[in-house]
């Protein structure tokens, strides 16, 4: 009876593209490869792993990073958690297949307490979760994930800074789509200039409870002439028109101006002279 | 891997795994056989009865499963009338799979489905063929449109993924492929078509590349006309085994979800040329993205609004072709010319 109490996961998605869609799960699978790529591996910042055998992977999609742990360290036990049903399916079929029985996905909302006991993992991994993070979310997440660490277990977390480029329709539409997430109440930006959440992973884990043990910056270059160029084209080929929803939404441009615009933008894309990054930020701290 | 590969008996590949002491005392205990018994039929001096064969078979590392098989029914070819024990690899396609793909077809916006389609299709395929990563890679081919009143004259590659050595994303190796490719063939004769090895002979057309040792190739067939085919490369000799053949044509046919009607043709209407040889092509391909730009922005004025980006890179992939048959008409011009023609005596 208490479970059935229980606000449905589906109901209180807060996720700014629709993650049942088979479109987003494609585009997330090729995203977790390009970032991982990016950031240089799955672990770049953390030099002793020694002690590390419980994972757990927060919004985890399709499950990229959990099977590409499991498939790295056989001696680690992962888990991911999602709030999409479907995505959870598909990465434990992608865990058979692969056969990796050192993983396993299950369907849960990380904006509410976990289905963990305390103490359970040495090691939480949550990248590009401000996708779906209310400002008033963080520090509520920050807790939960206090209580599922063992003492001296590492919490790491990465996200992005977009909306750099030197061509006009391209930058129009990412800080469209900025301005749109600040609508949203999904950004620490003041005016939704940008997403404005790098800035304050530090200082989140600081809030928290948390021993803030080092910051890491990427720069994932992707002008063209860039070995990720391709792979951004085609990620963003998907992601702006599943956009759409959220663009018309929160009033900031019609459907055919947003089409037209990311259009305009993703045809700027393959110009020989495009150039744009994603700035990435990685904090991570340990549990007293 | 590497070093399995230059085995040529399954012996000498027995001896380089348990020259490694914790490989042969794994073995040692599962087969329930002395370390030494393992040594001897490593070098010949006597051979596994039965059941100790059947206990090899099942002990084997999954690594070196595939070419021990194919080394040792070359030793025991009565193995072949039998039930061998099954590869270590999901035989099926997860319902799971199957749902996604539906879902894709039956959900997502026609802009954006061919394209997540074959994402989702090429990523799972590659994932469940080589979950250990030793070394496959999978392109997808289309056929190229023909103008009107003209045949299909070619295919051309569109998206291929492949685990090292090979790049994760193979976007600078597309190419188009004709008469003179093995996945032309497939195509021309409907059927899949597999080479064990790069080395032995074959009727079958093929092109090697770097690393590849054995291949296969798949049409795609959409309610029998044909859309395109699946181009698979190992490492390993001996790769494609039968489950593996089937698991392969069983992708190949949920591929055919991602094809309009328009994007297939019957047998008939196939008529491939022969495109010039691959290094040739190459210089072409630069000019690419200059050429899709311009036709999108000259559809686009033209239209009043913005063109699709799928229909501008087939009609750049169609100029291609036209520029590269001319090339390859060309080559075959200077072939048969005699040789004092090419002197200019």
């Amino acid at each position: 009876m208490a479970e059935a109490a229980e606000p449905s996961p589906e109901r209180e998605n807060t996720y700014v593209i629709d993650a049942e869609n088979a479109a987003e799960m494609a585009r997330l699978m090729r995203q977790e490869q390009i970032v991982t790529a990016g950031m240089g591996g799955i672990f770049p910042e953390q030099s002793d792993l020694s002690e590390i055998r419980h994972v757990l992977d927060l919004a985890c999609g399709p499950g990229g990073w959990a099977l590409e742990v499991a498939y790295t360290y056989s001696d680690m036990e992962v888990i991911g958690v999602d709030i999409s049903e479907r995505m959870i399916a598909y990465a434990n079929a992608q865990a058979q297949v692969q056969q990796r029985p050192n993983v396993q996905f299950q369907v849960m909302n990380i904006l509410h307490p976990l289905a963990f006991p305390a103490a359970s993992f040495d090691l939480i991994n949550a990248r590009l979760i401000s996708g779906f993070m209310r400002q008033e979310a963080w520090p509520i997440f920050f807790a939960e994930c206090l209580r599922l660490l063992r003492p001296g277990g590492i919490l790491r977390l990465t996200e992005i800074e977009a909306g750099m480029a030197n061509k006009l329709y391209f930058e129009k539409a990412l800080h469209t789509g900025i301005a749109a997430m600040h609508r949203a109440g999904l950004s620490f930006s003041p005016n939704g200039l940008h997403y404005g959440i790098v800035q304050m992973l530090p200082y989140l884990f600081r809030q928290t409870g948390f021993s803030l043990l080092g910051t890491k910056a990427h720069f994932l270059d992707f002008s063209s002439g860039t070995e990720a160029h391709e792979s951004f084209c085609q990620d963003l080929e998907l992601a702006l028109p599943l956009f759409e929803p959220l663009i018309v939404k929160t009033g900031l441009a019609t459907s055919q101006e947003w089409q037209e615009l990311y259009q305009a933008g993703l045809a700027e894309m393959y110009e020989e002279d495009f150039c744009s990054a994603w700035m990435m930020l990685t904090a991570w701290g340990k549990k007293p | 891997m590497d070093g399995h590969q230059d085995a040529e008996t399954w012996q000498a590949l027995l001896g380089q795994l348990i020259a490694q002491p914790q490989e042969r005392a794994r073995l040692s205990e599962a087969i329930h056989v002395r370390p030494v018994t393992l040594q001897r039929w490593a070098e010949e001096i006597s051979r596994p009865r039965e059941g100790n064969l059947r206990a090899l078979i099942s002990n084997i590392p999954a690594e070196a499963y595939t070419l021990f098989m194919h080394l040792l029914v070359k030793d025991f070819p009565e193995l072949l009338q039998e039930r061998l024990p099954e590869e270590r690899f999901i035989e099926t396609i997860p319902s799971e799979f199957y749902a996604r793909i539906l879902s894709n077809l039956a959900l997502t916006p026609r802009a954006l489905y061919r394209q997540a389609t074959q994402d989702l299709l090429l990523q799972q395929a590659l994932q469940h063929l080589d979950p250990n990563r030793e070394g496959l890679s999978i392109t997808l081919a289309v056929c190229t449109p023909p103008r009107a009143g003209q045949k299909v004259r070619s295919l051309h590659e569109v998206a291929g993924l492949a685990t090292p050595p090979w790049p994760y994303h193979l976007t600078d190796k597309f190419l188009f492929l004709g008469d003179e490719s093995l996945i032309g063939y497939a195509v021309v004769h409907a059927h899949s078509i597999t080479i064990d090895d790069r080395e032995g002979m074959t009727f079958f057309p093929a092109h090697w590349t770097e690393h590849e040792r054995s291949a296969a190739v798949f049409p795609i067939l959409r309610q029998a006309r044909i859309a395109g085919g699946l181009i698979v490369s190992s490492v390993q000799e001996a790769f494609f085994t039968l489950p593996r053949m089937a698991i392969l044509e069983a992708y190949a046919h949920l591929a055919a979800c991602m094809f309009e009607a328009e994007d297939c043709f019957a047998a008939e209407d196939i008529e491939l040329n022969i495109m010039p040889a691959y290094t040739l092509q190459r210089p072409y391909f630069a000019g690419f993205t200059r050429r899709f730009l311009r036709k999108y922005a000259e559809k686009s004025a033209e239209d009043g609004h913005p063109a699709s980006f799928a229909q501008m890179r087939q009609l750049v992939w169609q100029d291609l072709e036209e520029v590269l048959l001319q090339v390859s008409a060309q080559a075959q011009v200077e072939r048969t010319q005699p040789i004092s023609e090419k002197e200019g005596k």
